[in-house]
């Protein structure tokens, strides 16, 4: 803040007066940390470059390498920052010599800064000594030879960390260990006499363990706590000269790191804390432990690999930390399906480390918060998988066909684990969240990390490996993970957030909810408004109004935007789907997609997985052929199916479509008539014997297999998607493939509806189903019987319904008076007849709740300009209602008959009876001939009520 | 409205001997339903029919952008039906979900001891009295307490529907 106000004035500044402004800033300590210092002194480095003029040559290039180095530093791009900010010291106090006109010699000093800049700078010298005079206080722990100065000031550091106490709450702390170990390890080398290989080797081991501790890889934390002093202690002796065996430590830091649970160092450290139970041991775990036998996973076979045995914990969730988690959860869910999107990929091209990157770093994030938020299971599952995917990366491991596999089946366990971890936040049941068990499978990914074969599994014992081998791969990956990482601390910090900060939040959906339904009250509110007669009085108004409703559109738009999400999660899900179906049913089948980028409403794409699950599975289990059968009828033998997204209008068009046997007709006809559903002489075109498939009934006993068989399920899938006020539609050419055809709407919250008017109802259809409209001349309307009516639109036939009278909410309407709207009723036409158009609206549709959701005809409600409710109606349903109407009226005519003939029974009955009395008095009693003729009435009116 | 009556929530559930009723006349006989299962009263407006509805769900109404179903409830009781008037409501209850009720008028909310309350009396065949909480005795007079969960069972509803649904579907080749 002050910089900045300062530099304002700092042109009337003497630049003699920055010099040792910037010199005193520089003598006292800097931490590439805190940037307010360094920014500053980089600002006073342009000024005094502005305003200094012509200075020599030597003072103005010292300036720009100072300059340099500070935006270097302040810019995150130094190798080493804090081995950087030590020439500043130096640099200015040389800067402002130079200011006072005395001569210096900078060269040695910029050559220094610059090699720093490059990560070239050889220690052996110590820092800054070109001009021998900074005040740097490195330099002044000088009592062992200059070769070791860099180890002995790292070690002194660290020391002084250590006996700060070190947390896995202080990950700044271990941090800078970690960096006095790099120093350490970049001082001394592997060969050279005892003390330089101890140091290295402790220094190298302890590296590891740090950089486990902070990305939380280390299963015993206490212990793996508690050797990070006593291997600091050690390095001080070895430096000093005290002792040289290093190997219990060093191997005991290893130990930990592969996740072996130890019993503690024999002396007595301080610090230590008693050792995690030991798994076998006889502590059993809480009465709702998870997982039921938290032993070892298996007893190893005899020859397997050696591999630390892993055994999951009961699992304690803080709900306190809920968002969080729910965090972690949505993203988990999201990096898996990347995973699987690039495991696929891997598979195809096992030895291209880029794709293995892509799916190492997915991996990474989710082990990394799953680390933080203590979710140990998921946490050692990815570390496990990572650890194989990066011997990938590196060459010295292959990626087979089986460790894709187990990967794969890691990855489901890691879904149920992500699963259980939402089940319990949504539902916290007891003390512990239930975890499905993951430690078989941690063991079988650590033994395949060993040099297992993966197709070993668990059960066959391969060619033993030695154990030495083992222990050094085992430990390597550890190794390896932890020199890649550059700034562990802020990866597994950031991780969670890295992403998707940039590009985008996460928003509760009910906020979402609750802003698109406020957006449907604006829009009912202004249509009001605009139906105002006011308005058209008043020019200013009208104007204004427009303008309102102009944005309250926009508005609308932009809250239904905020809704939509590409399909492409959901088509990357069909290929896990594709590749597993397709193995299962000895087929190669390739999906190949497109339209990924198309966006729909979340709650469609959540609602359209399951049938698209559904379609895709068929079209590979029954559509595509075997590859025998394809090469015999000159096909490749490898199967395609494509899936693509398109907007077509309004809408949204998802096409399943595959270049298989397709569907034959004929034989789905024959099924039909076979299924009683339709009769032996109905004509049906192919379409309507595709749509066959999709009739309930057609698919549950579809054991006949000489049909393609797609029938399963079928029926669910189209009330799912009419459940969308969706369609879907069906092509298909015998021998070439099939076409499904899903059509939805872009949203399910807003339509574009017709609002007509029936009697004094007022009702709405959605606009996308209307054919046209149109008032129909008698010679269209034909009846059938005197029953159906039927109206002949461009040549064809479709019923005309009195919707009035079907809803009992009004009389008959001659049609020819009115206006027959034509729609689209799943595959027919039909004729709605309603008394008048009145206008098309945005509709935001209501839910008419539960117990409305049986009725027939309708799908929701809408509020409409005058604020009260408008039925919309759901054409598929009125066709139904019509046609049990129609056969209600048909039963009707049937009880009038009945009833026609009783009445004539009963009068012929009393005939009857006064003939007899007029014939013979007693003879014949009266109600005795009643009763011959009650039976009959009684039977007919039985057979009225069926 | 909403809060007043949360906040008279929160205070009945410490009182379990006491709770509040709202009362409100029905062709002449006077009803009680708890007050915490009441949302707010609302004058008289425009009803929506739905089709396939039994005849005592008048059809539904729009609750501030919600829309919602409406009972009348002289209907589903078997009792004459009535002119409406300006005293006529719509008590809009809370059964799960937010249904409204049109009564003949709306009294006042009472506080009713639980030991002024009798168990419903057994009033012989062709008076249900499943959807009586209890008879409750104010002074000299006796209202009849509603479960008004009882009395809008929707699965009543969802049934009849249902049946029409199976039966235009069973026709439907």
């Amino acid at each position: 803040m002050s910089g900045e106000r300062e530099s304002s004035n700092m042109q009337n500044r003497d630049w003699t007066e920055l010099v040792e402004m910037l010199a005193e800033a520089a003598a006292a300590p800097l931490a590439r940390n805190d940037l307010g210092p360094l920014a500053r002194m980089h600002t006073w480095c342009d000024e005094i470059r502005r305003n200094a003029g012509q200075q020599d040559q030597p003072w103005n290039e010292l300036l720009g390498a100072l300059r340099a180095l500070l935006e270097r530093v302040i810019l995150g791009e130094a190798p080493d920052p804090d081995s950087c900010l030590e020439y500043v010291p130096a640099a200015a106090q040389m800067l402002q010599t130079g200011a006072a006109g005395e001569k210096i010699e900078p060269d040695d000093l910029i050559a220094r800064m610059e090699a720093a800049l490059v990560n070239m700078v050889e220690d052996a010298d110590g820092v800054g000594v070109g001009a021998g005079d900074e005040p740097s206080e490195t330099n002044a722990v000088g009592t062992t030879p200059a070769a070791d100065e860099p180890v002995s000031n790292a070690i002194t550091a660290m020391t002084a960390l250590v006996n700060a106490g070190v947390s896995r709450a202080d990950l700044g702390g271990l941090a800078q260990i970690h960096t006095c170990c790099e120093k350490i390890v970049g001082a001394t080398s592997a060969e050279g006499d005892e003390r330089t290989t101890g140091l290295y080797g402790v220094a190298g081991a302890l590296l590891d363990l740090v950089s486990g501790l902070i990305l939380d890889e280390v299963a015993d934390t206490r212990t793996g706590f508690a050797l990070v002093p006593r291997a600091s202690t050690l390095l001080a002796d070895v430096h000093n000269g005290v002792t040289t065996e290093v190997t219990e430590v060093i191997d005991q830091v290893r130990d930990v790191i592969r996740g072996a649970v130890l019993t503690p160092p024999a002396e007595s450290e301080p610090v230590l804390a008693p050792p995690v139970p030991e798994p076998m041991a006889a502590t059993p775990p809480p009465a709702v432990a998870p997982t039921p036998e938290p032993v070892v996973s298996e007893s190893r076979p005899t020859a397997t690999v050696e591999v630390a045995p892993f055994v999951s914990q009961p699992l304690k969730i803080d709900l306190d930390d809920r968002e969080n988690l729910q965090g972690f959860v949505d993203e988990a869910r999201e990096h898996l399906d990347t995973i699987e999107a690039s495991l696929l990929q891997v598979e195809e091209h096992p030895t291209d480390a880029d794709k293995i990157n892509e799916l190492f770093r997915p991996f990474h994030t989710i082990k990394g918060i799953a680390g933080f938020l203590n979710l140990r299971d998921i946490n050692c599952l990815t570390h496990e998988a990572e650890t194989i995917l990066d011997m990938g990366r590196k060459g010295t491991m292959t990626i087979t066909p089986g460790i894709i596999d187990l990967i794969f089946a890691a990855i489901d366990i890691l879904k149920s684990q992500v699963n259980a971890v939402a089940a319990y936040m949504a539902e916290p049941t007891g003390e512990y969240c239930l975890q499905p068990p993951c430690a078989e499978m941690v063991v079988r990914l650590r033994r395949v990390a060993a040099g297992e074969a993966p197709e070993a599994g668990n059960r066959v014992a391969p060619a033993a490996v030695p154990v030495a081998d083992v222990k050094a791969a085992a430990s390597t990956p550890a190794a390896q993970t932890a020199s890649t990482i550059a700034a562990p601390v802020a990866e597994a910090a950031k991780a969670g957030t890295k992403d998707t900060d940039q590009l985008s939040i996460r928003v509760d959906t009910r906020k979402l909810d609750a802003l698109v339904d406020t957006v449907g009250e604006l829009v009912i509110a202004q249509t009001m408004v605009n139906m105002n007669s006011s308005v058209d009085q008043d020019e200013t108004l009208r104007r204004n109004v427009t303008q309102v409703t102009k944005i309250v559109r926009d508005v609308q738009e932009a809250s239904m935007a905020m809704r939509m999400l590409p399909i492409g999660g959901t088509f990357q899900k069909m290929k896990r789907l594709v590749r597993d179906v397709s193995r299962k049913a000895g087929k190669t089948v390739e999906l190949i997609v497109s339209g990924e980028d198309t966006e729909i409403d979340k709650n469609v794409i959540q609602k359209i997985a399951d049938p698209l699950v559904h379609m895709v599975r068929n079209a590979v289990d029954h559509g595509i052929e075997a590859p025998e059968r394809r090469q015999e009828i000159g096909k490749p033998p490898t199967g395609y199916v494509y899936l693509d997204a398109h907007h077509e209008g309004d809408n949204v068009v998802i096409e399943i479509r595959d270049d298989g046997a397709g569907l034959d007709p004929r034989k789905l006809i024959a099924k039909g008539v076979e299924r009683g559903m339709i009769g032996a002489d109905e004509q049906l075109s192919d379409k309507d014997a595709y749509g066959l498939i999709m009739a309930p009934g057609f698919s549950t006993a579809a054991k006949v297999t000489d049909i393609s068989g797609r029938g399963v399920g079928m029926d669910v899938v189209k009330r799912n998607i009419e459940g969308l006020r969706g369609k879907i539609d069906i092509d298909s050419e015998l021998g070439k493939g099939s076409v499904f055809r899903i059509i939805l709407p872009l949203t399910l919250a807003i339509i574009d509806g017709m609002i007509v008017r029936v009697g004094d109802e007022r009702f709405v259809m959605p606009t996308i189903l209307i054919e046209q409209s149109l008032r129909p001349t008698p010679s269209q309307i034909t009846t059938v019987q005197q029953r159906g009516e039927m109206l002949q639109v461009r040549g064809q036939l479709c019923p005309l319904v009195q919707i009035g009278q079907l809803f009992d909410i009004g009389p008959r309407i001659d049609p020819c008076d009115a206006l027959v709207m034509v729609v689209q009723s799943g595959a027919q036409k039909m004729g709605i007849v309603v008394d008048e158009l009145i206008g098309q609206q945005q509709i935001v549709i209501k839910s008419l709740g539960e117990q409305f959701k049986a009725i027939n005809g309708v799908s929701g409600a809408a509020i409409l300009g005058d604020g009260r409710v408008g039925l919309i109606m759901e054409p598929v349903g009125v066709l139904a209602l019509h046609k049990s109407r129609r056969v209600e009226t048909g039963l009707a005519w049937v009880r009038r008959s009945i009833a026609a003939s009783e009445e004539a029974a009963e009068t012929a009955a009393r005939e009857l009876a006064d003939l007899a009395g007029e014939l013979s008095e007693g003879l014949l009693p009266r109600d005795k001939d009643q009763q011959t003729v009650e039976p009959n009435a009684a039977e007919i009116e039985a057979t009225s009520s069926l | 409205m909403a809060t007043v009556l949360e906040k008279t929530q929160t205070r009945n559930d410490t009182d379990a001997e006491r709770a509040k009723y709202l009362t409100f006349q029905l062709a002449g006989e006077e009803y009680g339903i708890e007050i915490l299962k009441i949302r707010e009263i609302i004058g008289l407006m425009d009803i929506t029919a739905v089709p396939q509805m039994p005849h005592y769900v008048r059809g539904v109404v729009n609750l501030r952008g919600k829309v919602i179903p409406v009972v009348d409830l002289r209907t589903k009781f078997g009792m004459e039906s009535a002119e409406y008037t300006e005293q006529t409501c719509i008590i809009v209850v809370d059964v799960g979900q937010l249904t409204g009720i049109i009564v003949d008028t709306v009294q006042e909310v009472l506080d009713i001891k639980s030991d002024q309350v009798d168990p419903p009396p057994p009033l012989g065949a062709g008076v249900d009295t499943s959807f009586v909480s209890g008879m409750g005795k104010v002074g000299e007079n006796v209202k009849i307490l509603l479960d008004i969960d009882q009395v809008l069972d929707m699965s009543e509803l969802s049934a009849v529907a249902g049946e029409a649904a199976t039966d235009a579907a069973g026709t439907e080749f």
